[in-house]
């Protein structure tokens, strides 16, 4: 699939010579701590109203086999100033966290739209005794994913929100515990989200 | 931390950087381009003959800020810059007397 870049970006990368160069920008992002937004330049930028702080880092190829593994790529992080590490060992490695990679032009840092813009996941981190961190950033992991997507039960509604538009009830009622028998207690069964006519377990599908 | 009061090195050898990337076409042009905004400057300081109390106050910066970052003045463009020690040591050879010759490299952060 064609990448789709802007008209700005593309005027640069036509040019025979540019002073301007193009800027690798990392995100990562731990629930519940502030990203760590890392730029692979020798001063700090601002883009997208954030700073991207300097750093060293080293950014592998995209790797896919035969073997049908999901496609990873290495990251080398040197944490001198141990800005990643502390998050890492209080997450116990972080597996799972997200890490964005995003490709910008120095000259044109107000467009808040990268060139480029891939999300991956931390598949799995190694400290290094020289404060290098190294990271594998993989697609996102699919036994994560709810499989079969849905669930159907015999007794149970599977609409979450008591009067909402799914459930159409609209009388003086307050409270459901989402079971058939309440839905015919309040007059709705013929709106009820389970489905009694299938087994006992349910069925997954 | 500042740089200390010492004498002025005799010599200073500076060398700027800025990478830049360069693909040479078969058609014989090259397309360039610069891979970071910021030039980073290198700075070779010799001395050809420090005091041995000057070379002991400057062995005593070193042990004490191998490894951080400081304000150093260049001497004569007035210029002051973040600097560190890029060589994990300091060379200095006695000349005469209580004299030494003292070179050092400072590399811009």
């Amino acid at each position: 699939m064609p990448l789709t870049i802007s008209s700005d970006a593309i005027s640069e990368k036509n040019k025979l010579a540019s002073r301007d160069p193009w800027l690798l920008l990392l995100e990562i992002i731990y629930p519940a701590e502030t990203p760590v937004r890392l730029v692979w330049n020798t001063e700090n930028i601002v883009w997208d109203g954030e700073t991207w702080q300097a750093f060293p880092f080293e950014l592998g190829d995209i790797e896919e086999t035969k073997e049908a593994e999901i496609p990873a790529l290495s990251l080398v992080i040197y944490d001198i100033e141990r800005l990643l590490i502390p998050i890492i060992d209080a997450y116990d490695g972080g597996i799972g966290a997200e890490a964005w990679v995003r490709v910008v032009h120095s000259a044109h840092l107000d467009n808040a739209v990268p060139e480029f813009e891939q999300q991956f996941e931390i598949v799995e981190a190694q400290i290094g005794y020289d404060f290098s961190v190294n990271l594998k950033l993989g697609a996102e992991n699919l036994s994560n994913r709810r499989s079969p997507a849905d669930r159907y039960l015999k007794g149970h509604c599977r609409y979450k929100v008591f009067k909402g538009p799914e459930c159409g009830y609209d009388g003086s009622e307050t409270e459901c515990d989402w079971t058939f028998e309440r839905c015919r207690e309040l007059g709705n069964q013929a709106r009820f989200g389970g489905f009694p006519g299938i087994g006992k377990i349910g069925y997954w599908r | 931390m500042a740089w200390p009061d010492i004498a002025t090195p005799d010599n200073v050898r500076q060398r700027i950087t800025k990478k830049q990337v360069r693909s040479p076409f078969e058609a014989g042009y090259v397309q360039s381009m610069a891979l970071h905004t910021r030039s980073r400057r290198k700075f070779s300081l010799s001395w050809e003959f420090m005091s041995s109390s000057d070379l002991s106050t400057l062995e005593t910066y070193f042990e004490n800020n191998i490894g951080s970052t400081f304000s150093w003045t260049h001497p004569i463009s007035g210029t002051t810059y973040t600097v560190g020690f890029t060589e994990n040591y300091i060379d200095s050879r006695n000349v005469f007397s209580d004299y030494y010759s003292v070179s050092v490299t400072l590399e811009e952060q």
